[in-house]
């Protein structure tokens, strides 16, 4: 596709506005590097409203402290004007970086940055674990605190940033101030950093207009409590904070929830709205929970109004009765913690798909599991399923309990439109779902297949292996 | 009996376009016309000519109807469309661009943008001055200073596969390993794990290796399959 134009340039007559749009849609290795085109494009980048640094993804070989003069350059040369958002992921926690990590967080706020993500974390998917951090960065305590302060007293962010950045922004016309940020951010993401109860009491009290708070890995998090002023809050995730023992928040306008952590006394107030759940376990047993009946334990208040439901938990012997899910649509389960699925790993699950009379969508993520004796009792019919229309099965391999199973459901699920096998694994990260290759894809797709032939006719219309 | 409201657009070129309502309210600029009642005679479009206007319209037109009809028209069909839409000459596409802003059009401009930024993806800066004609006017010095001021992003970055081998390396360990890892990975680093079924040879090994393998893969040396192997082997029991 060879787009000749007439000798114009036309590009370089476009706007600022415009072409910065356009450089927030490339890596920030290739945004910056357009300032080498011509005069006119030196400082085009300096106007891009999005800015994210990825170490693992855009600078696997780069050194942390490299990254680190990188990050904090851009900020500098960066005009601060109209930035939406700042995502840093890398893992350096040598504390020479820390002052260089104060100054990208002074200069988002600063800005009035929507969305700030900050992850230190060690971890990027199944792999990367790069050392065990020997210190972890904690956010400076007066970030987030407003008490009494002046309108534009943003000096306690200002002796972060160096003299150029400073400059900058006292000089350029716009209104910097904390005010700004305070009511500008709706997105903080943390992750492996340190925050205390005190700061993430001044985030909820102070940022009016967040509306998603991710923490995670943070173990000097212990209690949540804001219930006196209702949080315009949609979205709040909570994963690994093990040193957590309570979170009561009034959040009316509370959509999604995702946890991963210690069973803790939840009291999530007045959340009429609240329709996606999602809840992963962790594997080490000792006292933390596992397992569907945790998940019953902490949240079964929550299952009529549920419209999404997924889990990653662990599979037990025997179940107690679950209570009625009458609003869900979607439940997925992810067996990532099931290394053996067993019968009664099924019957617990199809008491839940049972006690979800307009369930329309089931997907049941097995993962690397390995093949078992299949004892635990046989998976009887409860009477047919009238709403379920599509199921999934990944991680397939042939066995003989994933094919009972999806027997199981083709016999009782009446209103079944499609049941798609697929090969591959796939795995929850956070609230996300993503794909891990299947080693033994071709055998995986052989046993499908032949699962498939083996079918009545009109059976196997609905299945479709992929 | 609803007839269907219109509205008349004329371009800088005098041409005229009527299109309904719904359609021209997918840019936001004519909905504030409207909505403030200044739309009864024709609207002028001064800085659009006839030719893009009509494309706008066919674009406002296409993703009007598919929002209508609860998304009868799948997302893909509608992304095949767009694709097929925005192969035009480069040219077009800067009025496109141009006129999406000015009529403020937003998954058109979404649109366009995505197409150049496309277009400079992965491309020398030799390669994108020739394909839009940008003239390169620094001098020899200042060029060197830009260069010198942004040096990371002009590093040439080594795409390496030993990311992917390391990680398949860290997959059958972690495999074996399932219990370690995921005790690793929920961080769970504050108090004393137990072990019940390994005894303490067995875990100094377990953790030896371990260490090792980290080290090779902080190093960034060549994947070390024999160590995955070796521990593979080690008779595991947690």
């Amino acid at each position: 596709k060879v787009k000749k134009s007439s000798d114009e340039d036309r590009i370089s007559g476009l706007s600022d506005d415009i072409l910065s749009e356009i450089l927030s849609l490339l890596a920030i290795k290739e945004a910056v590097g357009t300032c080498i085109f011509s005069k006119r494009w030196r400082y085009v980048w300096t106007f891009m409203h999005r800015l994210e640094f990825d170490s693992f993804k855009d600078f696997p070989s780069m050194k942390s402290d490299s990254f680190t003069q990188m990050v904090s350059q851009v900020v500098t040369l960066h005009k601060g004007l109209n930035l939406h958002e700042l995502r840093i992921l890398f893992n350096s926690h040598q504390d020479n970086s820390f002052p260089h990590i104060h100054r990208w967080i002074a200069f988002a706020i600063l800005c009035g940055t929507a969305r700030i993500e900050l992850n230190l974390s060690m971890f990027r998917l199944l792999s990367g674990f790069c050392g065990h951090p020997k210190v972890t960065y904690a956010i400076p305590p007066d970030f987030f605190d407003r008490k009494n302060k002046a309108v534009d007293d943003i000096d306690h962010y200002l002796k972060h940033l160096d003299s150029n950045s400073a400059i900058l922004i006292s000089r350029s016309g716009r209104h910097f101030g904390v005010d700004n940020f305070f009511s500008s951010v709706r997105d903080l993401s943390f992750t492996q950093v340190y925050l205390n109860d005190q700061d993430v009491e001044n985030i909820l009290s102070n940022c009016t207009s967040l509306e998603r708070l991710h923490v995670e890995t943070c173990s000097t998090l212990f209690s949540i409590k804001h219930v006196y002023h209702p949080l315009k809050l949609k979205c709040l995730e909570l994963f690994k904070c093990w040193s957590m023992t309570t979170l009561e928040i009034l959040a009316p306008n509370l959509v999604t929830f995702g946890y991963r952590g210690p069973k803790i006394n939840i009291f999530l107030k007045g959340v009429r709205h609240l329709v996606d759940l999602t809840v992963t376990t962790p594997l080490i047993c000792l006292d933390y929970p596992k397992g569907i009946s945790y998940v019953l334990d902490q949240f079964s208040c929550y299952f009529s109004q549920l419209k999404v439901l997924q889990m990653e938990v662990e599979a037990e012997k025997a179940y107690r009765n679950v209570p009625e899910l009458s609003n869900l649509k979607l439940l997925m389960f992810y067996g990532e913690k099931c290394s053996k699925i067993e019968n009664s790993t099924l019957i617990g699950i199809t008491s839940v798909i049972m006690a979800s009379p307009v369930l329309h969508r089931f997907e049941l993520h097995l993962f690397r599991h390995k093949p078992c004796t299949g004892s635990g009792g046989k998976l009887i019919s409860k009477g047919p399923h009238k709403y379920l229309k599509e199921v999934v099965l990944s991680g397939f391999k042939g066995l003989p309990i994933e094919i009972d199973f999806a027997t199981y459901l083709l016999d009782n699920a009446i209103a079944l439109e499609k049941m798609e096998i697929i090969t591959s694994y796939i795995y929850l990260l956070g609230r996300r779902w993503c794909v891990a290759e299947n080693n033994n894809e071709v055998h995986s797709r052989k046993q499908a297949q032949l699962f498939r032939e083996g079918l009545a006719s009109n059976n196997r219309s609905k299945i479709v292996v992929s | 009996m609803s007839s269907v409201k219109k509205v008349t657009l004329k371009s800088s070129d005098g041409e005229i376009f009527e299109v309904e309502e719904t359609v021209a309210m997918e840019s936001q600029t004519i909905k504030g016309l409207i909505e403030d009642d200044c739309a009864d005679n024709a609207i002028p479009l001064p800085n659009v000519t006839g030719h893009i206007l009509s494309l706008v319209i066919q674009y406002c037109k296409e993703h009007t109807s598919s929002s209508d009809s609860n998304s009868s028209k799948s997302n893909e069909k509608l992304k095949a469309w767009d694709t097929q839409f925005i192969n035009v000459d480069l040219n077009v596409l800067f009025d496109l661009i141009m006129a999406a802003n000015y009529l403020n059009v937003k998954g058109l401009l979404d649109l366009t943008c995505q197409t150049v930024a496309d277009m400079i993806k992965e491309k020398t800066p030799e390669q994108i001055r020739a394909m839009f004609n940008i003239v390169n006017d620094f001098t020899p010095e200042e060029e060197e200073e830009v260069r010198r001021e942004n040096a990371w992003a002009f590093e040439i970055s080594l795409k390496n596969n030993n990311v992917v081998d390391t990680f398949e390396v860290e997959e059958s360990m972690a495999k074996e390993l399932q219990t370690i890892k995921n005790m690793i990975e929920d961080n769970y680093t504050d108090s004393v794990i137990p072990l019940h079924n390994v005894t303490s040879d067995i875990l100094e090994l377990v953790i030896e290796d371990c260490k090792k393998h980290v080290e090779a893969a902080e190093s960034e040396s060549e994947p070390s399959y024999s160590l995955a192997s070796k521990l593979i082997d080690d008779p595991l029991k947690a």
